[in-house]
């Protein structure tokens, strides 16, 4: 943190930048930052709730169309997020092994600007779901909020650490690819831990993403239960993983310029 | 000034670079990243280099190529950090590094200036107050809104320069860049750090111009594979670098004679035989005696050809250099393609020291230059003259 603030100039420029390469001026961009995420909505909404007639108690007479756009976007800003940062050093190179900074901002410029972006894209996907009657509960957002820091932290963490062995290790990235696609599956986007069989249950309960989404979906969702102990544990938790993750990363930093 | 604490302090500097790629033996790489080892196959490009840089001092770096002197400059940067030992910079700092350094490659100039404002912890604000000022000295006109990448070494130069002298750091760090560009530009960057050095500024000055290492520094060091071979005042040092690699430029000219032609009547215009006084090599002269310059030319077309000489001191200085065209003297023919031609200096004036002749065929009508042939020749004498040759002269 205090090289963040040493370098605040610094890591604002390069969030700009992220910012500015990623979606302004490309005509792509805003299909990328909001069009993308909505055909995504759109296909589940259709496949689960229009096809499979898809049903559950949780739903609780609220559209399914709510109930997977509250999981779905954290999930894209995550994804997003810690995918791109994966490539933070590696892309970034030429810079790299010519200036001298913490190189760590250029991994929080990145998992920052997915966000950013997201939340972004949140904001308008809910206004729009609230036009058709599909409301969050917003007494949920505080809480939501603290969610989302520890979400955000976590993203951090991994993107640290992803990053660093990725400028040794460039299968780390292919590897990666195929494992997303497994974690999403694995993570109670497309439904809840209550609708799963007992034994699928037990086992997606280790999944660490497994928490943080299903809380974040319930507080916005339904706003049964505002406050869980979990809730801190889990953001105490990503904050000390970010921090052994920051070990691992200045410590691999080390010989970045061996290997990039 | 002696009593201030150091600006730069480097105690045992070491830096060792991995000789494998990256890619293949990724796993390994990392391993031994983390685990701090040397990597597999090191390669030593600086070994126990100690110093330290007083605010207001300047300091020059010299030695060959692949010396380590950019390393060092990197590692006091901070763009790579050292295998061991410990590199230490209390103020703010302006690199300009290897061609291109300190840039973003896919930014455009002026968002380069930006980046180089964050880095620097300027507001970017207060540095666009100086955007006229740094567009004036970079003076590269709309190539501003250009990507670095797409900018030739001057120009990177150029606007590197630029930002240094808006931002007037603590330390100003500098790799040959002041070789880059074009004259007039070189005497403005020189002007400048005379002006910064006047102020108070710190230099560090990696060049291979003895000129400008005598002119902008007081202290040196000369680097050799890595270790310091010597440190101290640098017009002592710069001299004995320049002895040193005269004396080697000398050893290679004469370990590496340059490749004689081909043999025989192969296409193209080219010297055949040189001869110094008699002599096809190693032509020994006293001072004040005359030198005969005689060769021939081969021609494959028959026509008579020009030939080039030249005189340069052995580590390559031109001395002298005429030309059969510019004499208006032709080649006499010898042979129906051989052209002879003999050139005569009358009480060659040079001092005492290792020289050579340089004979270039030309075609017929003087424009293009096929070959070269060299051959080496000493002036003996004792003499307490300075310089290449003795001019003519009397005192009054």
């Amino acid at each position: 943190m205090r090289a963040l603030r040493s370098h605040r100039l610094l890591a604002a420029n390069f969030l700009k930048r992220e910012l500015e390469s990623r979606y302004v001026g490309t005509g792509i961009g805003a299909y990328l930052a909001l069009i993308n995420p909505l055909l995504q909505l759109a296909v589940y909404t259709i496949v689960f709730s229009l096809v499979f007639k898809t049903q559950f108690a949780e739903l609780n007479g609220k559209s399914f169309t709510l109930f997977l756009a509250v999981g779905l976007w954290p999930w894209l800003m995550f994804r997003e997020g810690v995918g791109r940062a994966t490539q933070a050093i590696v892309s970034n190179a030429a810079l790299v092994g010519k200036i001298a900074f913490p190189r760590e901002l250029l991994v929080y410029a990145t998992v920052t600007a997915s966000f950013l972006i997201h939340l972004a894209g949140f904001a308008v996907a809910l206004t729009a779901l609230a036009f058709f009657g599909d409301t969050i509960t917003l007494a949920g957002l505080p809480s939501w909020l603290l969610l989302l820091f520890g979400w955000y932290v976590l993203a951090l963490a991994l993107g640290l650490v992803f990053s660093a062995v990725q400028v040794y290790w460039r299968e780390l990235e292919h590897l990666l690819d195929s494992l997303w696609m497994l974690v999403f599956y694995a993570t109670p986007i497309l439904f809840s831990l209550a609708t799963l069989p007992e034994s699928l249950r037990t086992w997606l309960a280790f999944n660490p993403l497994s928490y943080p989404v299903s809380r974040m979906r319930e507080v916005l969702f339904d706003g049964k239960v505002l406050w869980a102990a979990g809730d801190l544990v889990f953001v105490l938790t990503a904050v000390v993983l970010w921090w052994i993750a920051r070990r691992i990363f200045l410590r691999l930093e080390e010989r970045f310029d061996d290997a990039l | 000034m002696t009593r201030s604490s150091p600006l730069i302090i480097a105690e045992n500097l070491s830096k060792h670079y991995a000789s494998i790629q990256s890619g293949s033996g990724g796993l390994r790489a990392l391993a031994s990243a983390w685990r701090r080892v040397p990597p597999r196959d090191a390669f030593s490009a600086l070994e126990n280099v100690s110093f330290t840089v007083r605010p207001g001092e300047s300091l020059a770096i010299v030695g060959e190529n692949g010396a380590g002197k950019s390393t060092l400059l990197k590692l006091i940067a901070g763009v790579v950090k050292p295998s061991s030992g410990r590199v230490q910079v209390a103020g703010s700092m302006s690199a300009l590094l290897e061609l291109g350094s300190g840039f973003h490659p896919e930014y455009t100039g002026a968002q380069n200036i930006a980046l180089s404002a964050a880095l620097l912890g300027i507001p970017a604000a207060q540095l666009a107050a100086k955007r006229e000022q740094i567009m004036d000295f970079a003076d590269i006109g709309d190539a501003i809104n250009k990507p670095i990448k797409t900018y030739s070494s001057g120009m990177v130069v150029r606007l590197g320069f630029a930002i240094a002298t808006a931002v007037n750091p603590d330390l100003l760090i500098t790799d040959e860049v002041m070789a880059v560009g074009d004259e007039a530009f070189q005497k403005k960057c020189i002007r400048w750090v005379e002006g910064y050095l006047s102020g108070g500024g710190t230099l560090l000055l990696v060049s291979h111009s003895m000129y400008h290492v005598q002119k902008l520094c007081a202290r040196a060091m000369w680097l050799e594979r890595g270790r310091v071979r010597m440190a101290g005042d640098a017009m002592a040092i710069s001299q004995a670098y320049l002895a040193y690699s005269q004396e080697k430029d000398a050893q290679d000219a004469r370990a590496h004679p340059v490749a004689e032609p081909i043999a025989g009547d192969h296409g193209l215009y080219h010297v055949q035989r040189l001869q110094l006084n008699g002599r096809e090599s190693e032509a020994r002269l006293s001072m004040g005696d005359d030198l005969s310059v005689v060769g021939d030319v081969f021609s494959p077309d028959g026509r008579a050809p020009h030939v080039a000489i030249g005189l340069v001191r052995a580590d390559g200085v031109p001395v002298y250099g005429t030309g059969s065209e510019i004499g208006g003297a032709p080649l006499r023919q010898t042979a129906p393609q051989v052209f002879q031609f003999c050139l005569r200096y009358d009480a060659v004036s040079l001092l005492p020291g290792q020289y050579a002749i340089r004979a270039h065929a030309m075609d017929p009508e003087g424009m293009r230059l096929f070959d070269t042939k060299e051959a080496h020749f000493s002036i003996d004498g004792a003499t307490r003259e300075m310089g290449v040759v003795r001019l003519s002269h009397r005192w009054e």
